[in-house]
């Protein structure tokens, strides 16, 4: 036997594999004719996409826009024509598609029948090629080889490119914002008032100029005044020449930037909020009652619903974090504080620590991401957190029912807490001549030596109190002396320091006004803000002597902030500022 | 906690989205509220008939394979198995997709795996270490389509061949690192073929249903057990790039891209028995040299000289040492892709959606949640740093896989006669006509001397 | 002609070393077989624990979904295998339904000019004074969520997106998931396929 007489015999000639090949012309032009109606049938179905249809659209534009009715009633007919015809085209387009398709896939088949037949009738039978010699095959062998290793070598350069690009594309993701800028100095700081009563939280200003004499009625030494369309509790903060403010209705958080000098509106922008919260407030305490925090690098907003929003000073949203719904009696009003690259916020919520909601949390300035949070044994509180700069370091200081507790503001790990307070608190904590100081209406005034570690209710309490205590406005204190102001329009001074102590130093009533705000301290002279509008201007001493009265005759509930030789005052419709240049 | 805290943010406003009910339904005293219809399909996924007839499948191709040699046959089984798998299941359940489902199902705790598709997958695999690659031969709608459509088949030459050989082993890893992070399965996403059988399922199904009305009797469920639809670019530009040059390449993607086929190879290097190009002993007559359109066929090695082999000694001492380099640069290398993998996963997709800023649904959809664009990079950085574990494991793997191709590269072993190449070889009896033993044994020759 | 016969010694001792090296491979190779056995045992062993007969089907969640249309184009089917569902007993009944009525609808009837739906798939039928019934009419609910939108925006939500599983080929990998903004499609057990609003489990 040879061996071509094992194999098939060849066909003597190539006709009918030319034949076969001359009907397969035909046929792939006819794949191809399918292949671009079809094709072009899908462009039009696109464009016909029902639920984005633009001539339905202007025709019932058309529709709402006739004021005639007559002339509306006869538009109706036209447009449900329209309708129908739009359908129509539609869903024939769609069937056309559909059979189409069909057909494509016949003439397929069809055509790889015809090429299976007409070619396989002329394959030559596989003759068997000249044996390369063993050295070509043991080269080949070794090209083989290389070729492997040249593949990974070249898979090992893609993923080095594949690197490169990922951290260029990473880049705008990750590190898009411009790194932060140093924090500021103490001396910026200063020379602000970056969050509610001022830097510290004390409400101590440096400045000494202040203006001690105005009146809204008559414009005396009002530099401008801003009317604010939507309501809120929280007050100004300042940086610069930007005054930013927070203002909210139920579904719309606001954040407002106005300029210093002129009360022009320089930005405004809505707080991305999750519409799906539900969160019921007190009409007293609106949406809009923690005061925003500002490092001149960046303006961070909160609100009732717990919707964070952070700002550069230019109005671009940097980050946005929910962190609600909170749920809080009175709506939620603990103001921001910023302490270096960090946000704190404090959230305290349920009716009690058994609710096991409460918690305090940090979060980075630049991309809102968590840094720490750590959780508090307490119910809802409505006081703003402090940095107090003691020797042994930076505390964050809270003050809740029952525990006043610091917790080291890098790390927010607790460094001591004091059972101190009751009920729903809402003065906030101050830290004067190294003690802290926290008080609350129902429990006590007390002095807090902050060297403690674990629970300090028994060792570290200077001295307490339980005269003229205020229920909503914050105290006030040089180190040396401290005034409480209760709602009711009661002022009580303590001595601070010496064997004297803890004692009252003086007391006065003011009566007919009511005070909501707190206190704000500048030079020898206090800022007592009361409720309707009248800022009672004392001379700081124990001797309570009145310098004036001034009146902007609006109610008002949030503290006053100053900076530059101004008073930035917000009332229920305006943001007044008050200064002399 | 933090994961706790934003399940319970979450639990909250979905809740809360639940609950709202601005307008009160009505009482009506005579009006019977109707029900919302939840109408079911006939069949859920893999069911057993699939498993039986897999197996059924399987036996029969190993059976003409390996006893009756019978190319016929093995065609005959890969139409049936075209026709079933393909057109009627609409070629979506193949075992090819399902190793994601099962690499999902081992890492992820709240993916289902279903009992059926579990031996789905690893039927065919235990069948390769009895029989070799039967599935891809007989059983695979996939492997039939290709088979069916070659009409001319061109040689691949070796040099581009061998490196495109590894790319399964790389889809492979690839595919089951992203499914084992929750991610999209590229598999089935990529897979050519599945559009071709959902439109011929659909024609089919639409003639069938054209023609049905005569009868004047419903369809049963059975014909019916996937919705005739048209399905929309279901044939695309893509798949039919790839059939096109089935049509002159012999299973492209069995042979360059079948992340199956990368399990299924080793496998049947170590199989228990294996189809054979001649059914006695060979007579070294060169006429199968050609047959294999997928180029699995061996010749013998040529008689080399002393001091190659002390040169093949050398070389096979640095691969055994490269085998520590190798894993810890593919390892290396197989993590530098996971940020762009990422984004495949949904949840790594938003989040970077919505970092890029701008309205988008994304945005919309993360207002919905609850969740922060802090919180979602957050999520998806987690997920990007499991995705990079994953890879590791995956690129040392492939590093490995490498290695052993590189290591058998290097090792020189005497082959007399033409063999199979039992790792390429898919059993589609192609070679069997080729040898004269063969047509001796059909007694279609005389005796071959 | 046989062309081994030319070198018939040097085959014979060849064929003794190969025996050897034969049989030393085939022990290689039964032990990796059997080593591939268990290694097949063990992801059945292990897959098994966490695997159920009853197999998994795609559906939306309607608490997550934002109803943003994008399914309708998504889907591999055209049209889509999602469409509009609704939950009757949620349902207000209300006279003007902001998911049937367009904005600012001309008057109250069911005419081309006042409806969202783009293709008319929802019937819009009297009950009682005030109430009106609306019920979708799926072959022409293409899915687009429009009407979904305008209900939960301002109505009780009682129009959901849903997989409809007489439609959906339950695709190993459904394009949906790739596209949805929310993550709201995912895989549910076969035996619980829906997720019909107002009827969820207690959690």
């Amino acid at each position: 036997m040879t061996q071509a007489s094992v194999l098939r015999t060849a066909p003597s000639s190539n006709r009918p594999r030319q034949a076969g090949l001359w009907v397969c012309a035909p046929m792939a032009a006819l794949v191809l004719l399918t292949a671009g109606l079809l094709w072009q049938n899908r462009t039009q179905l696109d464009r016909h996409w029902p639920a984005s249809s633009s001539a339905m659209a202007e025709l019932k534009k058309q529709l709402a826009a006739t004021k005639d009715p007559q002339a509306a009633e006869a538009m109706i007919p036209h447009i449900r024509q329209a309708d129908l015809d739009l359908r129509q085209q539609y869903f024939s387009l769609r069937q056309q598609q559909l059979w189409g398709g069909y057909l494509l896939l016949a003439e397929l088949a069809v055509l790889a029948t015809l090429l299976h037949q007409s070619l396989a009738i002329g394959i030559a039978p596989a003759k068997p090629a000249q044996e390369p010699e063993p050295t070509r095959r043991l080269k080949s062998a070794l090209v083989l080889r290389n070729v492997l290793g040249l593949a990974t070598c070249g898979l090992l350069a893609v993923a080095v490119a594949a690197n490169f690009l990922s951290t260029q594309r990473a880049a705008p993701i990750e590190t898009a914002k411009a790194p932060l800028a140093a924090a500021p100095s103490a001396a910026e700081l200063a020379a602000n008032w970056s969050r509610f009563r001022g830097p510290d939280g004390s409400g101590i200003s440096p400045l000494t100029d202040l203006p001690d004499d105005w009146d809204g009625a008559t414009g005396k030494n009002i530099l401008w005044k801003t009317p604010l369309e939507l309501e809120g509790a929280s007050s100004p903060v300042i940086w610069g020449k930007k005054v930013f403010l927070t203002a909210a209705s139920k579904s719309s958080p606001q954040a407002y930037c106005f300029d210093a000098d002129s009360g022009k509106l320089l930005w405004q922008q809505e707080v991305p909020t999750s519409q799906r919260q539900a969160v019921e407030v007190m009409e007293d305490t609106g949406f809009a009652a923690p005061t925003p925090a500002t490092d001149g690098r960046v303006v961070a907003t909160i609100f009732a619903t717990g919707d964070l929003g952070c700002y550069d000073l230019d109005g671009h949203l940097l980050w946005t974090r929910s962190l609600g719904p909170l749920d809080s009696t009175y709506g939620y009003a603990s103001s921001l504080t910023i302490y270096k690259d960090l946000l704190i916020v404090l959230l305290d919520e349920g009716a009690g620590p058994e609710d096991n909601k409460s918690r305090i949390a940090a979060f980075n300035l630049l991309t809102g991401l968590p840094v720490w949070e750590t959780k508090r044994p307490v119910g809802g509180s409505w006081a703003s957190p402090i940095i107090a700069a003691t020797p042994t370091g930076d505390q964050c200081i809270t003050v809740a029912t029952p525990w006043v507790i610091s917790y080291a503001a890098q790390t927010g790990k607790e460094l001591w807490r004091a059972e101190l307070l009751s009920p729903d608190v809402a003065p906030s904590p101050i830290y004067a001549g190294g003690l802290v100081y926290v008080v609350n209406a129902g429990s006590k005034l007390a002095a807090i030596k902050p060297d403690g570690q674990g629970d300090v209710t028994r060792t570290h309490v200077a001295w307490s109190a339980e005269d003229g205590l205020p229920d909503v406005v914050s105290p006030i204190s040089d180190g040396k002396l401290l005034l409480l102001t209760t709602s009711g329009g009661r002022l009580t001074y303590y001595r601070c320091t010496g064997p004297d102590a803890g004692k009252v130093a003086a007391e006065k009533q003011l009566d007919d006004l009511v005070f909501r705000p707190s206190p704000v301290l500048a030079g020898d002279k206090l800022y007592l803000l009361a409720k309707d509008g009248t800022m009672v201007i004392v001379r700081w001493g124990e001797g309570f002597e009145e310098i004036r009265r001034c009146n902007l005759n609006e109610s008002c509930k949030a503290s006053p902030a100053v900076a530059s030789g101004r008073i930035f005052i917000r009332t229920e419709k305006n943001l007044w500022c008050i200064g002399t240049k | 906690m933090r994961r706790g805290l934003a399940i319970f943010v979450l639990l909250a406003a979905a809740q809360f989205a639940g609950a709202v009910e601005r307008f009160p339904p009505p009482d009506f005293s005579s009006h019977v509220l109707p029900t919302t219809a939840t109408p079911m399909p006939a069949r859920w996924g893999v069911s057993w008939l699939d498993v039986a007839l897999l197996a059924a499948t399987l036996g029969g191709a190993g059976y003409f394979a390996l006893v009756r040699r019978s190319r016929r046959g093995l065609v005959i089984l890969s139409l049936a198995a075209l026709a079933y798998f393909g057109f009627v299941r609409a070629g979506c359940i193949c075992p090819v997709g399902a190793i994601q489902n099962v690499s999902a199902g081992l890492t992820l705790s709240d993916v289902f795996l279903s009992l059926p598709l579990l031996v789905y997958v690893l039927l065919p695999l235990a069948t390769a270490l009895v029989v070799g690659r039967a599935f891809c031969g007989a059983a695979c709608p996939l492997g039939a389509i290709q088979d069916l459509l070659l009409i001319k088949p061109l040689r691949v030459p070796q040099w581009l061949a061998q490196p495109l050989g590894m790319l399964p082993f790389a889809y492979l890893l690839t595919a089951s690192a992203l499914a084992a992070i929750g991610g999209q399965f590229i598999i089935c996403r990529l897979d050519p073929f599945v559009g071709l059988f959902r439109a011929g399922h659909s024609a089919v199904l639409a003639v069938v249903q054209a023609a049905w009305p005569v009868t004047h009797q419903p369809m049963p469920s059975w014909l019916v057990a996937v919705p005739s639809a048209e399905v929309s670019g279901a044939v695309t530009l893509a798949g039919l790039a790839v059939l096109a040059i089935c049509t002159v390449i012999a299973r492209p993607y069995c042979r360059f891209l079948c992340p199956y086929g990368a399990i299924l190879s080793p496998l049947s290097v170590i199989s228990y028995r294996h189809c054979t190009v001649t059914p006695a002993e060979c007579v070294r007559c060169r006429l199968c040299e050609k047959a294999c359109p997928i180029d699995a066929i061996r010749p013998p090695t040529p008689e080399l000289p002393a001091s190659s082999r002390l040169a093949g000694k050398a070389s096979l001492v640095l691969v055994l040492a490269l085998l520590p380099l190798l894993v810890a640069a593919m390892a290396w290398a197989a993590t530098r892709f996971a940020p762009a993998l990422a984004s495949l996963h949904p949840a790594v997709h938003d989040a970077r959606v919505v970092a890029q800023g701008g309205n988008s649904p994304e945005f919309d959809a993360m207002l919905g949640s609850g969740l922060s664009p802090g919180q979602m990079m957050e999520r998806a950085a987690v997920l990007q740093s499991h995705l990079r574990d994953a890879m590791a494991i995956a690129g040392g793997l492939f590093g490995l896989v490498l290695w052993v191709k590189l290591l058998a590269r290097s090792l020189r072993r005497r082959r007399l006669d033409y063999t199979i190449d039992k790792s390429a070889c898919v059993s589609c009896g192609r070679c069997f006509r080729y040898c004269p033993i063969e047509l001796q044994r059909l007694k279609r020759i005389g005796r071959v001397q | 002609m046989n062309p081994s016969q030319d070198n018939q010694s040097q085959s014979d001792t060849d064929s003794a070393s190969q025996k050897k090296e034969l049989s030393r491979r085939d022990f290689l190779r039964s032990c990796l077989r059997g080593s591939a056995v268990v290694g097949i045992g063990g992801v059945i062993g292990v897959a098994t624990a966490r695997s159920s007969a009853a197999g998994s089907v795609w559906q939306i969640d309607p608490a997550k979904c934002t109803a943003c249309g994008r399914c309708a184009e998504a889907c591999i089917l055209t049209p889509s295998a999602v469409k509009c569902v609704h939950a009757f007993a949620m349902c207000g009944y209300c006279k003007l339904c902001t998911g049937f009525f367009d904005n600012q609808p001309h008057k109250l009837n069911s005419g081309a000019e006042n409806q969202l739906c783009p293709t008319g798939a929802i019937v819009r039928t009297f009950v009682e004074d005030p109430y009106y019934e609306y019920k979708i009419d799926e072959p022409l609910c293409i899915g687009c969520g429009l009407c979904v939108k305008g209900c939960s925006s301002f109505g009780n939500g009682s129009l959901f997106l849903q997989i409809r599983h007489d439609r959906c080929v339950n695709c190993n990998q459904c394009r949906i998931v790739d596209r949805c903004p929310s993550q709201a499609v995912r895989r549910i057990p076969a035996a619980q396929a829906y997720i019909i609003k107002g009827k969820e489990p207690k959690r």
